[in-house]
């Protein structure tokens, strides 16, 4: 893929977030929409074609830990809040090269986390998880070797210990797992296919309805 | 004799083996390699090889591997890591193609060890000979009463079970082994310096006598994806086990010091493979050879239904918490069941599963059999699967008139109870007990069930365990 290439050329350690999700998109990954501007003149365009409530979000290679570096506004529900938030953001990412990620609000109360490690050993391996916060917390979380069969991502989800959450609780839908398990097979034939990616984190998956979608992304390269 | 169409053949099935550092003094610990080789009555060829005796242990000794001028299949060296290099070039020059390597002080034993595995290595590849270790207590093949051991092996019992271990840790267990279950072939494969995990997983898939495998692994040496394609390939066809340690880091470290290695993988990672390729995973060494124990002896139930049957109601309650937590369900037995056991009731109607047995032996203990003979109502239950069942008590010791009498007694009682399980058993649905206390009765009663395919675990939760195991090994191998 073009993009894997350029960034390794450029010697870079990972790709943004909006580069990740391209890719992700191309395997079929349900991601959430968005669009990458540069200029504060193009907010209100980018607001218009999500539609509000919005997030935005600081973009750039260098950024990781986009939360705790105070680069996501959510929730953001008219054009005064979204320039205020722009603003915000460029100042707090202080002069770095980057861009505005304006996404879509995914609402769900469930997250979860997909990855890809490149074990020592057996290669590339998918992982599936409680997400959010719980992912550190709990480290409750499966692996798989890729290439995944589709009864391999059916186990890996009845194998953590929140399994229950994928099921209709408190009064939510089940989520729908056939879309979960062609995400696990999809990220396991990403890791089979691009041997400069060294790790794909996934997290969180928010479940919107009973639909699992990739809200924040990071790939990061050998 | 059984051959296989692999390399490894040799190592099990040699019809000659020189033993190099072969020795007549007792003290040593080289003494039983041979003597264990002449006593089980191996059924290959002999050759000890010591520079001063003529003859040990009755056969003629050479001094030296090129004095020897008869073909050799397989070289066990026992000399220490220094001169083991010798015995190689030895074995190059009269053409050997298979070594095993006893002694240790080789990648374990720091700079010059490492150097000295190294220069073994490449040695081997560059003459096309296979080595076995270092650091390494094998091949045992009980079908040619071939044992490779420092321990007096005092019997074999010949079986479908095989073991590879990457340590000589069972080797002090070798006779507990023999006595308890039923083997086939054990390798130890040491430090690994050419023969590895995939090779003995490899020779285990193509040999008809190898019914169950179970595997102690430290660290992969092979290529991991392939130890994986050939895992799930073999797990189709052969229930695998394995016991994978080093999983702390701590413990990771120990298995580098201990056989060379970096084991310092993730567990997590190693878990969902075994799980992917359908391998049994055994957490601890108790659980590795009851599970080996369990694959040995029954055949996966039909399905999760699970009946209990306890002699006290509070091994009940046990038996049903661990039911819950394996992943088992418990049968709903029917109407006509209850109509059959009705019969052995106290005055009160009574639950049928879990069943208490104990409450109603206490009303029929003058007629065992015939009580026996209503509880195969049990397995006979189309809604039971599996029946897990608290092993009957050998409690007529002090009955009848004097000493004498109340042997008879027990004795005969002990014979029909083992009798009606083999019945209970012979239903062709898995019949598997618990017993929590062990005495010499009670381990010899546990001794002729075992015998008769009827395995008995230490408690409840570990028979369930096993039941779990081979459950999902069925639904394994009906690919869900």
């Amino acid at each position: 893929m073009k993009l894997i290439e350029q960034a390794v050329r450029e010697g870079r350690s990972s790709l943004s977030e909006y580069e990740s999700k391209q890719l992700l998109s191309h395997f079929g990954i349900p991601v959430t929409r968005e669009v990458l501007i540069h200029d504060i003149k193009e907010l209100g365009a980018a607001a218009r074609e999500i539609g509000y409530p919005l997030v935005l979000k600081g973009c750039s290679p260098d950024v990781r830990h986009k939360s705790e570096k105070g680069l996501i506004r959510m929730d953001i529900r008219n054009d005064r809040e979204a320039e205020r938030a722009f603003e915000e953001i460029v100042r707090t990412m202080n002069g770095q090269a980057g861009s505005i990620l304006i996404q879509e609000m995914i609402r769900g109360q469930r997250e979860l986390v997909v990855g890809l490690i490149r074990d020592p050993q057996f290669g590339p391996c998918v992982m599936f998880g409680l997400g959010g916060i719980f992912t550190e917390i709990l480290k409750d979380v499966s692996f798989r070797m890729a290439p995944l069969e589709k009864k391999d991502a059916l186990e890996m989800m009845k194998e953590i210990k929140g399994r229950r959450i994928l099921e209709a609780v408190r009064g939510l839908e089940p989520v729908d797992l056939d879309a979960l398990v062609d995400i696990l097979i999809s990220v396991g034939r990403i890791g089979l296919e691009h041997d400069a990616i060294k790790e794909i984190d996934l997290n969180p998956v928010i479940i919107s309805g009973t639909r699992p979608i990739v809200v924040d992304a990071l790939v990061i390269l050998n | 004799m059984n051959t296989v169409d692999h390399f490894l053949d040799k190592f099990f099935n040699p019809e000659s083996i020189a033993m190099v550092g072969a020795t007549n003094n007792p003290f040593k610990m080289n003494f039983q390699l041979t003597r264990n080789l002449v006593r089980l009555g191996f059924t290959g060829r002999i050759f000890p090889i010591n520079p001063h005796s003529e003859e040990i242990l009755g056969l003629k000794a050479y001094p030296a591997l090129t004095d020897l001028h008869e073909p050799v299949d397989l070289v066990v060296s026992a000399v220490p890591a220094l001169k083991t290099m010798g015995v190689m070039e030895q074995c190059a020059r009269k053409g050997v193609k298979n070594v095993v390597i006893i002694s240790g002080g080789f990648s374990e034993g720091g700079d010059e060890g490492q150097e000295l595995h190294k220069n073994i290595g490449a040695f081997a590849r560059r003459n096309g000979i296979r080595v076995l270790g270092p650091n390494t207590l094998s091949p045992v093949n009980t079908s040619i009463r071939l044992a490779v051991s420092f321990n007096v092996i005092k019997k074999m019992q010949r079986g479908g079970l095989s073991f590879a271990f990457q340590s000589g840790f069972y080797d002090p267990k070798m006779n507990w082994i023999f006595s308890n279950l039923a083997v086939n072939k054990m390798m130890d494969m040491g430090n690994k310096v050419d023969i590895n995990e995939v090779d003995a997983l490899e020779y285990f898939h193509k040999d008809p006598e190898t019914e169950v495998i179970a595997m102690h692994i430290e660290s992969l040496h092979g290529n991991a994806r392939d130890f994986f394609n050939l895992l799930k390939t073999v797990s189709r066809r052969k229930p695998v086990i394995i016991l994978k340690t080093g999983r702390t880091a701590a413990g990771s470290k120990a298995a580098a010091s201990h056989t060379g290695a970096l084991a310092g993988e993730n567990d997590g990672v190693f878990d969902g493979v075994l799980r992917q390729a359908g391998a049994i995973r055994a957490q601890n060494l108790e659980e590795f050879f009851e599970l080996a124990k369990a694959f040995q002896m029954l055949k996966p139930p039909r399905g999760p239904r699970l009946a209990i049957v306890t002699l006290s109601g509070g091994e009940g309650v046990m038996a049903t918490d661990s039911c819950e937590a394996h992943g088992l369900s418990f049968a709903r037995l029917d109407e006509t069941t209850h109509g059959k056991l009705k019969r052995i009731f106290p005055k009160w109607e009574i639950p049928l599963n879990p069943f208490d047995a104990g409450i109603c032996m206490e009303f029929h203990l003058s007629d065992i059999g015939g009580f026996f003979d209503t509880m195969l109502a049990i397995p006979e239950d189309n809604n039971v699967d599996c029946t897990v069942m608290q092993m009957p008590p050998t409690l007529l010791e002090a009955a009848g008139d004097g000493p004498e009498g109340g042997d008879d007694m027990a004795k005969a009682w002990n014979a029909q109870v083992v009798k009606s399980l083999i019945k209970m058993s012979g239903v062709g649905k898995p019949l598997i007990l618990w017993n929590t206390s062990m005495g010499a009765e009670e381990h010899d009663m546990a001794v002729r069930l075992e015998s008769n395919s009827i395995p008995v675990f230490p408690s409840s939760e570990r028979a369930i365990k096993a039941v779990a195991a081979l459950n999902r090994y069925r639904t394994f191998c009906q690919g869900g």
